[in-house]
């Protein structure tokens, strides 16, 4: 199924609603909100539209659109989608959508602040349709721009240090990513006629799989290396994570649902999109050190969020926790056949649940700032006598994202898990690396256990008293949805996973070499 | 029904909690009290079908159908997720085993919430109370009808969750939190181990479907290591959820629980599930000699040593769940020592005594208000269906000739007696201790003259809907040892089909397990009854061993230590390395690097280059400059602006060079 200029269609909607924004009046924040809420919910309803149309059976790329764009160095327009972006589509659509729901709270330069918002969506759209790698990274460094205004403006104390450390942090990678873009173009072929050189990312997979991308040995070494440090410092893996944290905790709510929602994913994605199929040989060379790197994200993550007071930077910490299950399952590409499925479902199954988890946790840690204006994990206690529903929330999504069973996060953890213990390479197994990280489980559980028990359990303090209404509409609005997927993926995850079936297959193929 | 559409049907038995568990949440602020009715019908039906089950299979009018296991059994499935060729199911397995099981945990999650509607009466989450009891049962069922490794996981760490919801039931009170944080971590810690085991058993054995399991033990030579590595981390699971020694201390600290749920989940049930886990996958600990023999060990010394601790408490619920974890230890050694029979016996018929005990316990809980014997004595005359239903149970436990815990006892000694002496003789110590602390808790609480007049004068007896449920299991308490003992067709029921190995223990067994019950209740009577009451005198007399036992060997301050010292020391640790180290000296010091070398090319700019080179054009940049500040808010533009302005260099450079 193919309806020509729809994905077109997902990626420039926002970007027209920031263009009409432009034209409202400056004072008038209904408007905004109203304009933005629109040219969010467009996008998602159209998405979930597209479920519908979604061949999960056929292999390869749907809904292409293919148009030369600067033909001189052959960059061309090239969208498409498969089994491992659309899900990730359907994650941005919906969380940008909910997002800018939670965002009717913000009074300040509303309609600067949807502008950017609009103009984020449209980056992390594009960045998960674009097919052409020149296209990836003008998406990429798109998604800059309103991320660094996002929290510059609209965030905490100390948002201009975290605006741009986050930032430079990026633009560091991408200067790598560049290179690595350029010398990938440049061994695609030789320039004459009959070998022309190609920034389409299906094209270089197929050369390289052919063996005729002129690149080997050290050299594509180097540009594996250039592309990982650019989604490295993204997803964050150890040691790039630092401007996370700062980042989480400056930023404002909504702001922090979608940078842990959606923006961590552009790493892993990147690295499954782009590295993978068209590194192979570099990409099994470096499974080793991708294994130790999931296992220190893990461990670390775990460790570092049992230590924070700040219940943002608990939960920021998480996730470099959870990307950490991502890494691992990516890493067991190489193991048999079922574990090298599950590690690779699972990876691109723990984005989704990850974002629908973390990203409620980051509205839920909202819910209570504003109502206190700390986030101080001592400065509670007892609220769950006064606030029943809100409790109810946190501790379902507590319960997810430590792992429970029937509940989202279980199912992608545990099928990273399986997959990272039967990975190896040349002989190499990695399940040593998988037995240490179960220890992040058993910490991810005991800080969240902490955090329910400081914040909801024993005595209530008075401190609070009349001061805790539970959840308004618009946080129901928020969070019941993404409560509700999480119990959805938990007893059904197939929902998801049926989805991505022939493209894990596909990337296994790529990597492996076994057509 | 017919035989075999009732195993059909079987999936309802736990969905029907499960329904019942979301409809009284969703309504409960509508239905009120009369809404938990709901669950209470769930759980009966779920023991009707559960029944018409056992009675199908025991009278042979439900032939199993499939032949493949160690004998008959009825499996169905669906397929719930699939990942590549791999296909991960839930379904139902459906044999003497689990039939058992299902009886033993419906009966008994019925009769709690027959006994809670009374005793928690008027409690501001009443409705939510008897969800959780919902889910719980849920959970339990699911576990128990697993034909999947996987499946019985999911219901496993379902159980936790609910143990913890309802251990911290009443989570404004600190303790009641702590207690449920307690048992999540303690039992999630023991669970890694049970995670492993499904990663090993995935990757080395391809399928987490068990009666393929057990084809595939059967019918592969595997290597020893794994042999032995998968069953014992499946124990590693077990042993937390079992409370046994050195993951127990959860146990004593779950009483905080209302105390139906301990009858419950943390008596009859959920901590037999480790026990039922071990039963279950009997074969893969049969398969690895090593495997049994450290059960057998586990499951020996944890029920002396949480006997000894029982010995010296004073608060009646946790002597109960000493006792528990102690009657646990004696299930797991009777299968470490190869008695299948004897454990699962035993598990049934300890369910019901102690469910009855913990129901009692209650009960007097209910009329004095305290948990503390010593405030207790004399409560006889005023409760006297307690005080007999708890004698009966007492009884029961001790190993009194023909009461249910007599036989059952028997085999799992039996067992010990022929697999190891070593083994039995701690058996034996064991139950010497069983038999004095639990007479002694019927003495403190039931016997003597009262110590506390105000509390004795208010004592009354418990309504109906509280006694009931005592009657029943005092009933079960007397018959079901002899029922099963004197039923050969029982045996072969539970036993999955295999002939069964006649355990006979002969004169020995029966004959020290008499004595030690008589020794016990001597005892125990000497101590706290004949005047002059002896136990000041004894443990002055014995002070240094009392503060060992009665400090519970310092697990907790074991741990607490690890914890305190180690843990927390060490996450925070990493969190300043994090923090000062990583992000403020190497990855700023790096950025403040790049800043001098701006700094640096700064100077060399404005010193060289400008000065020399492009002086007359100064006046036109700075303009240029001052124009683009005024355009820019920062950093983040100039660094695009100049992004791109390389790039378009770039192509350039590209195109002209070919």
């Amino acid at each position: 199924m193919n309806s020509p200029g729809l994905l077109s269609f997902l990626v420039f909607l926002p970007l027209v609603g920031s263009g009409i924004l432009l034209f409202s009046q400056k004072e008038n924040a209904r408007l905004h909100r109203v304009i933005a809420a629109i040219f969010s919910g467009l996008p998602f309803v159209v998405s979930l539209w597209m479920m519908s149309q979604f061949n999960s059976g056929v292999s390869g790329m749907q809904f292409v659109e293919k148009l030369p764009w600067i033909s001189s160095f052959h960059i061309e327009y090239h969208l498409g989608i498969d089994g491992l972006s659309f899900p990730l589509l359907l994650l941005t659509t919906l969380l940008s959508f909910i997002s800018i729901i939670a965002s009717f709270s913000i009074d300040k330069r509303t309609k600067e602040y949807f502008f950017w918002f609009l103009l984020l969506e449209t980056g992390m759209v594009g960045l998960f349709v674009a097919l052409d790698f020149f296209l990836f990274y003008v998406f990429w460094e798109i998604t800059l721009v309103p991320m660094y205004f996002l929290i510059g403006i609209w965030g905490g104390p100390k948002k201009e240090y975290a605006a741009i450390k986050f930032f430079l942090f990026t633009l560091f990678g991408s200067v790598f990513m560049l290179l690595a873009m350029l010398a990938l173009y440049f061994a695609s072929g030789t320039g004459l006629p009959g070998s022309e050189r190609t920034f389409d990312l299906i094209r270089l997979a197929e050369l390289a799989s052919k063996g005729q991308l002129h690149l080997a040995g050290v050299s594509a070494m180097m540009v594996f290396l250039g592309l990982y440090l650019a989604f490295a410092i993204k997803i964050p893996a150890f040691p790039f994570h630092t401007w996370l944290p700062l980042a989480h905790v400056e930023a404002p709510t909504p702001v922090s649902v979608i940078l842990a929602g959606v923006l961590l994913k552009m790493g892993i994605y990147g690295i499954l999109r782009i590295s993978y199929p068209i590194l192979p040989e570099a990409t099994r060379q470096f499974l080793p050190v991708l294994i130790v790197i999931a296992t220190i994200n893990i461990v670390y993550g775990a460790f570092c969020a049992m230590a924070q007071k700040d219940m943002k930077r608990m939960v920021a910490y998480s996730s470099v926790n959870h990307m950490g299950y991502c890494l691992l399952g990516m890493a067991a590409v190489m193991g048999n056949p079922n574990a090298a499925h599950a590690g690779l479902s699972g990876a691109i199954l723990q984005m989704i649940t990850h974002g629908l988890i973390t990203g409620s946790l980051f509205l839920i840690v909202g819910v209570i700032y504003d109502r206190a204006h700390t986030r101080d994990i001592d400065a509670f206690g007892g609220l769950a006598t006064k606030i029943p529903l809100f409790a109810g929330v946190m501790i379902i999504q507590a319960m997810a994202s430590l792992g429970l069973p029937g509940l989202a996060g279980f199912v992608s953890e545990f099928l990273c898990f399986l997959g990272a213990f039967g990975g190896n390479f040349n002989g190499h197994h990695f399940s040593l690396f998988a037995g240490i990280s179960v220890i992040g489980i058993l910490v991810t559980a005991a800080f969240f256990l902490k955090m329910i028990k400081l914040v909801l359990l024993g005595e209530f303090n008075p401190k609070w008293e009349g001061k805790m209404p539970d959840l308004t509409i618009r946080e129901m609005v928020t969070l019941f949805p993404l409560v509700a997927l999480t119990i959805v993926l938990g007893v059904y995850p197939s929902l998801v996973l049926n989805l991505m079936d022939d493209a894990v297959g596909n990337i296994i193929r790529f990597v492996s070499g076994q057509f | 029904m017919t035989g075999l559409s009732i195993l059909q049907t079987a999936y309802f038995i736990p969905l029907a909690p499960l329904l019942a568990c979301v409809l009284i949440l969703a309504f409960r602020r509508w239905a009120g009290y009369e809404g938990v009715w709901l669950g209470l019908l769930a759980t009966l039906y779920a023991f009707v079908h559960s029944l018409l089950i056992a009675i199908g299979l025991y009278s042979g009018n439900s032939p199993l159908p499939q032949i493949g296991l160690q004998g008959h059994f009825f499996e169905s499935f669906v397929t719930w997720f699939s990942v590549g060729s791999f296909d991960f199911r839930l379904g139902i397995l459906i044999d003497g085993l689990s039939s058992l099981m299902l009886v033993v945990v419906t009966l008994v999650s019925f009769l709690v919430q027959v006994y809670s509607l009374a005793y928690m009466r008027g409690h501001a989450r009443f409705g939510r109370y008897f969800a959780y009891i919902s889910l719980f049962t849920f959970s339990m069922l699911l576990l128990v009808v697993a034909n999947d490794v996987l499946q019985m996981f999911i219901g496993w760490e379902l159980v936790g969750l609910c143990s913890y919801l309802l251990i911290g039931f009443e989570f404004e009170r600190d303790a009641a939190a702590y207690a449920g944080r307690k048992a999540f971590i303690t039992t999630k810690t023991a669970d890694l181990g049970f995670y492993i085991g499904l990663l090993l058993i995935f990757n080395y054995l391809g399928t987490f479907n068990i009666p393929l399991l057990h084809q595939n033990i059967t019918s592969v030579t595997h290597p020893t290591w794994l042999l032995t590595a998968v069953p014992l981390l499946l124990f590693c699971g077990a042993m937390g959820k079992s409370a046994q020694v050195p993951f127990h201390v959860w146990l004593p600290d779950a009483m905080e629980g209302p105390t139906p749920v301990s009858a419950l989940i943390h008596a009859a049930t959920m901590v037999a599930a480790g026990v039922y886990l071990v039963a279950r996958l009997f074969f893969l600990f049969e398969a690895a000699p090593l495997s049994m023999e450290v059960v057998a060990w586990v499951g020996s010394v944890t029920a002396v040593l949480a006997a000894s601790m029982g010995v010296v408490e004073s608060d009646i619920k946790r002597v109960l769940a000493f006792s528990t974890v102690s009657q646990l230890g004696f299930m797991m050694a009777a299968l470490g020592c190869g008695g299948y029979e004897a454990g699962m016996f035993h598990l049934a018929t300890h369910a019901a005594f102690k469910a009855l005990l913990f129901l009692c316990a209650g009960s007097v809980i209910h009329a004095v208000h305290t948990n503390d014997m010593w405030k207790m004595g004399g409560l006889k005359t005023q409760m006297p269906i307690t005080a007999a239903t708890y004698m009966i149970a007492t009884l029961a436990i001790t190993g009194c000739p023909f009461l249910s815990g007599f036989f059952s006892k028997e085999e799992v000694l039996s067992a010990a007696f022929h697999h190891n002496q070593v083994i039995f003789g701690l058996l034996i110590f064991a139950s010497f201790l069983t038999s004095f602390y639990m007479f002694r808790s019927w003495f403190l609480t039931f016997a003597d003259l009262p110590r506390e007049r105000e509390r004795f004068q208010h004592a009354n007896e418990s309504p109906l809907l509280m006694t009931f449920p005592l009657l029943v299991l005092a009933f079960l308490s007397l018959t079901l040892g002899a029922f099963f003992k004197y039923n050969h067709n029982i045996n072969q029921w539970i036993s999955w089909g295999k002939p069964v190995a006649e355990v006979d223990g002969g004169n020995v067994v029966i004959g020290l397990s008499f004595a030690v019950f008589v020794l016990g209740f001597v005892g125990a009577f000497w101590v706290y009854m004949s005047k002059p009451v002896k136990y000041q005198a004894l443990t002055a007399q014995f002070s240094g061993l009392y503060r060992v036992v009665s400090s519970r060997y310092k697990f907790d301050e074991a741990y607490l230590w690890v914890i305190g010292n180690l843990y927390h020391p060490f996450s925070r640790w990493l969190a300043r390395v994090d923090d000062d180290v990583l992000d403020q000296k190497i990855i700023d010091g790096i950025g403040l690097g790049g800043v001098g070398l701006s700094w640096l090319s700064r100077l060399f700019d404005d010193g060289v280059v400008d000065r020399y080179l492009i002086d007359g054009q100064g006046a036109i940049v700075a303009r240029a400059g001052r124009t683009l500040r005024r355009m820019q808010s920062g950093l983040a533009q100039s660094y695009l602006f100049w992004m791109a302005l390389g790039l378009v260099g770039m192509f350039i450079w590209v195109s002209a060079s070919h």
